[in-house]
């Protein structure tokens, strides 16, 4: 039974901008979500995360349906480190992890020690102990996204969807990013979905890749199957040229534009 | 935190109820207390005009200052964490329009009715302040959800509306024309309390809605994120936000009965409260309630007593403190302040 | 010598224009007159106005008190006595401004005006009709101004026999009560709040009648015709008498139960005893002839052994709720 499990979905606002997805996602597994802008990429993450009802096919996490289940209930199993999201003024890193434990607390006597044992679990696991007592609004932009990681790990999930988690990060942080992300799925048997646009990122990250175009899952399975040049430049409108990375045996990806980008002599004639 | 603002509560009250037009002795006040509260058998130094003054004028007046405050200013909490916006007060959502209509055909109609001692006016005037409010909700509702900013601009428009009907009802009826003077005065915001009675009516609904809105202090943390990501955390957004215009709804529309249309306490007590306590709404909201309470004991303290025997509408001075709290906010807002 | 006498006189009047009292400056009964009104502005009239639309209903009932009831062709919408006074038509509202369309259309040679805004005015008057703007303050005010009105319709007589009824009937209450104790008295002017009672000032009728029946009024340390007070500073000052004028409004009128009634009251003097009066409130407060009774009946609920009754006076009449 995968972990998660979406079936002929077909999602959208007012009109439909996924058609007829089927994606599964195993435990301890990162699925990365490749595509061009619009092509549904956040819709899909949305259907995944319950927040978007299918309006067709259906959504399924470790055998329930998301349908059925409270916001609480998926909120215990399902968290989201989404792009861009406003940040209130004034929160402690501390307090901000303890936000991922809202389906946890109780209404009357708020926090157990259950809860701020996860919180520090949390602030630990994604290495913000030095950054615990100070205000996230300080933060830079590496540090504030490891804050939202740790709180969507403080809300114990099983199934983590990401949503351009490394988009506004230098290439320092990129990389330590997702290297937290990939770690602590083999650790902790989570299941990632991650909606990413660096296609090398993706290849060196990802253990699937589901490439999507104009609302349709075009191309799922290993990087090796899914980043090849013709699905590409089909798929983005851009000619690539692949090759095998020199350490990693990844996909290499190679843009080759076309108009007024720059050339240097090769030195093989 | 919560106990200085308890403290500076309990002195306000005590301060405010030593002063006044009337000049007391506070001797005398703490012997006419002891006698009622104590059963003590003091000998009276006082007139018996003084022991009226103070027990049957004064106190309920500084009593309901403390409790429209504590309103104002947790109606004021509860709309900002709902509409992420800081310039949202307890009025915002059509309720200054709904009040002042509803006030207004209190003036006009000459019911001869009172409710637990509330004269038409306030009773309707509450009504009115609650049918607004879900006139608003009901105008920005669509497809089972209320997007914030159509909840905003709906407000907006729906209190403008009203206060230009009761502008227009002005014209139209002689009525009202003979009580301009009242009518604005009690626009313009005062408290009024003349019998226990409706003060005991309104502190019951306001602790009720104050502890509703507590309970839901986790939501509205969450809600400061965003809806979305609310809902990701496990939110019932839409539900949690139709209990939390209800419960604003009725902390203004008590507060807008006992004291009428009481501006400015509602936007900046949250405000300051926020930055003494943090946004955590677990300790924003009773933090906010005593700081509303001990600031409008004390601005109706002046309204009572700065030009004697003259009564000052307390909205006027509440808009002198408030008014250039509003600028320096605003100021502060160009600089990317965030709620 | 006469001529440099009414020169003089023209001067002296026109110096006194700022205190505010409307006069006419010419031998009595002669036209044209020149009349410089309470505003400031004069205005010379060749003859008795025939068309004469007026904007307040003190103004209306001086009209009536003087014999040219019949020259009005419209009044404000609250003129209704004397009781000739409510079948006139059209009845215009003042609030928030009169229609001026209206009032040109109806060619008047005269507007009688309490205290409009001088554009409105200004507007009327380069129509070429003139406007007269007529606020007495007090009672000498309003005597002046029937007079005034009296030689402006040609009936300068019955001005005087209206004025001279006045100040003789003024007199006669002010030599009673001369040497009398001077009571304290509370009017109270609406106290829809009644913790925060609005009431009569020094200034103003109600203030001055108090003053001038033979009574201490104890707000007369106020600054103005009226204000809010705090029901604290009330039971304070602790009044003899309490004259309500606000038994016949039409919001939240007041009885004297009800003010015995209110917390913290009952140990006023007045309460006490009972000394609470409902009166009605147009006779202590609209500028015409039907001040002086005002006058007299507070002078004789002040001074019951002093100065009478007087049984011309109307009986209040009930409020709303007690004619359910």
């Amino acid at each position: 039974m995968s972990r998660l499990d979406l079936r002929a979905v077909s999602a959208g606002y007012v009109q439909p901008v996924l058609h007829d997805i089927s994606l599964a996602a195993e435990a301890g597994e990162v699925v990365a979500l490749i595509g061009p802008n619009g092509a549904g990429k956040s819709t899909l993450l949305r259907v995944a995360a319950g927040v978007l009802r299918p309006l067709s096919g259906q959504a399924w996490i470790d055998g329930v349906d998301l349908a059925a289940l409270s916001p609480k209930q998926r909120a215990q199993r399902i968290a989201v480190v989404p792009q861009d999201a406003p940040l209130p003024t004034g929160l402690f890193v501390r307090e901000m992890v303890g936000l991922g434990r809202t389906p946890y607390v109780r209404t009357l006597f708020g926090a157990s020690a259950k809860d701020r044992a996860a919180v520090e679990w949390a602030i630990s696991v994604a290495g913000i102990e030095p950054l615990a007592d100070r205000f996230v609004d300080e933060l830079s932009g590496g540090e504030r996204q490891r804050v939202i990681l740790a709180r969507a790990l403080a809300q114990q999930p099983q199934l983590l969807l990401l949503d351009e988690p490394t988009a506004n990060l230098d290439l320092h942080h990129q990389v330590a990013m997702l290297e937290l992300v990939r770690g602590l799925t083999r650790e902790q048997d989570l299941t990632v979905l991650a909606a990413v646009h660096d296609l090398q990122l993706a290849a060196l990250y990802c253990d699937r890749a589901a490439l999507l175009h104009e609302g349709r899952l075009v191309s799922c399975g290993a990087p090796e199957a899914v980043l090849t040049a013709p699905l590409l430049e089909r798929t983005f409108g851009q000619r690539v040229v692949l090759s095998a990375h020199p350490t990693h045996g990844v996909p290499l990806v190679a843009l080759v534009p076309n108009g007024n980008a720059r050339r240097v002599p090769s030195r093989e004639t | 935190m919560l106990g200085v603002l308890a403290v500076v509560l309990a002195g306000s009250l005590l301060f405010a109820a030593a002063f006044g037009a009337v000049a007391l002795r506070p001797d005398d006040l703490l012997r006419m207390t002891a006698n009622h509260l104590l059963g003590a058998h003091f000998a009276a130094t006082w007139r018996p005009q003084d022991e009226a003054i103070f027990f049957a004028i004064r106190l309920p007046r500084v009593a309901g200052a403390a409790v429209v405050g504590a309103a104002l200013a947790s109606a004021g909490v509860l709309f900002q964490g709902l509409l992420r916006n800081p310039l949202a007060d307890p009025y915002a959502l059509g309720v200054s329009g709904g009040a002042a209509l509803g006030g207004a055909l209190g003036f006009l109609l000459s019911l001869s009715f009172t409710f637990l001692g509330f004269s038409p006016v306030p009773v309707l005037a509450f009504v009115g302040a609650l049918l607004a409010m879900s006139l608003v909700y009901a105008l920005a509702r669509s497809g089972g959800r209320a997007p914030i900013v159509t909840l905003l601009l709906a407000g907006f428009a729906v209190s403008a509306i009203m206060g230009y009907a009761v502008s227009f009802l002005l014209i139209l009826n002689d009525r009202l024309q003979l009580n301009l003077p009242r009518v604005y005065g009690w626009l313009l915001g005062g408290i009024s309390v003349t019998q226990w009675s409706q003060l005991v009516l309104a502190m019951v609904m306001i602790a009720a809605a104050m502890a509703g809105g507590w309970l839901l202090r986790h939501s509205l943390d969450a809600l400061s994120l965003g809806e979305e990501s609310a809902q990701q955390l496990g939110v019932a957004v839409e539900s949690d936000k139709r209990i939390v215009i209800l419960l604003g709804s009725i902390l203004t529309g008590a507060a807008v009965a006992l004291g009428g249309l009481i501006g400015f306490v509602g936007l900046f007590a949250p405000h300051v409260t926020r930055v003494l306590v943090g946004p955590r709404h677990g300790l924003l909201l009773p933090a906010a309630a005593l700081l509303g309470a001990a600031f409008l004991v004390l601005a109706d303290l002046l309204a009572r007593s700065i030009l004697p025997p003259t009564e000052i509408p307390v909205g006027i001075l509440t808009a002198f403190v408030g008014g250039p709290f509003f600028l320096w906010l605003l100021r502060r807002e160009r600089r990317d302040y965030r709620l | 010598m006469l001529s440099a006498l009414s020169r003089s006189l023209a001067v002296l009047t026109l110096a006194l224009a700022p205190l505010g009292h409307a006069h006419a400056q010419s031998n009595p009964g002669d036209f044209p007159l020149t009349i410089t009104d309470d505003g400031g502005t004069t205005t010379t009239f060749a003859a008795p106005p025939q068309r004469v639309i007026s904007l307040n209903p003190g103004l209306t009932e001086i009209t009536f008190a003087l014999g040219h009831g019949d020259a009005l062709v419209a009044v404000d919408s609250y003129s209704d006595y004397p009781p000739e006074a409510k079948d006139i038509q059209p009845r215009l509202n003042t609030y928030p401004d009169p229609s001026i369309e209206t009032i040109v259309s109806l060619h008047p040679d005269l507007v009688l005006s309490l205290a409009d805004r001088d554009e409105d005015l200004a507007l009327i008057r380069q129509q070429g009709i003139p406007v007269l703007k007529l606020f007495p303050k007090n009672f000498d005010a309003a005597v002046q101004t029937i007079r005034t009105l009296g030689q402006l319709y040609g009936s300068p007589d019955a001005g005087d026999a209206v004025a001279t009824d006045m100040t003789t009937r003024r007199d006669a209450v002010l030599a009673a009560v001369a040497d009398a104790p001077r009571p304290r008295v509370y009017e109270e002017l609406d106290a829809s709040e009644p913790d925060k009672p609005f009431v009569a000032g020094p200034n103003g009728f109600y203030g001055q009648l108090i003053d001038l029946a033979g009574g201490t009024n104890i707000f007369g340390d106020l600054p103005g015709d009226s204000a809010q007070v705090g029901a604290e500073s009330v039971i304070q000052r602790d009044p003899e008498v309490i004259i309500l004028t606000d038994a016949d409004l039409p919001f939240n009128p007041q009885t004297p139960d009800m003010v015995a009634a209110r917390p913290g009251w009952s140990t006023i003097t007045a309460v006490r005893n009972s000394a609470i009066y409902a009166v009605p409130g147009e006779l202590y407060s609209t500028p015409g002839p039907r001040l002086v009774e005002g006058l007299e009946d507070l002078a004789h609920l002040l001074h019951p052994d002093l100065v009478p009754a007087n049984t011309a006076v109307q009986p209040v009449r009930m409020p709303l709720v007690a004619l359910r």
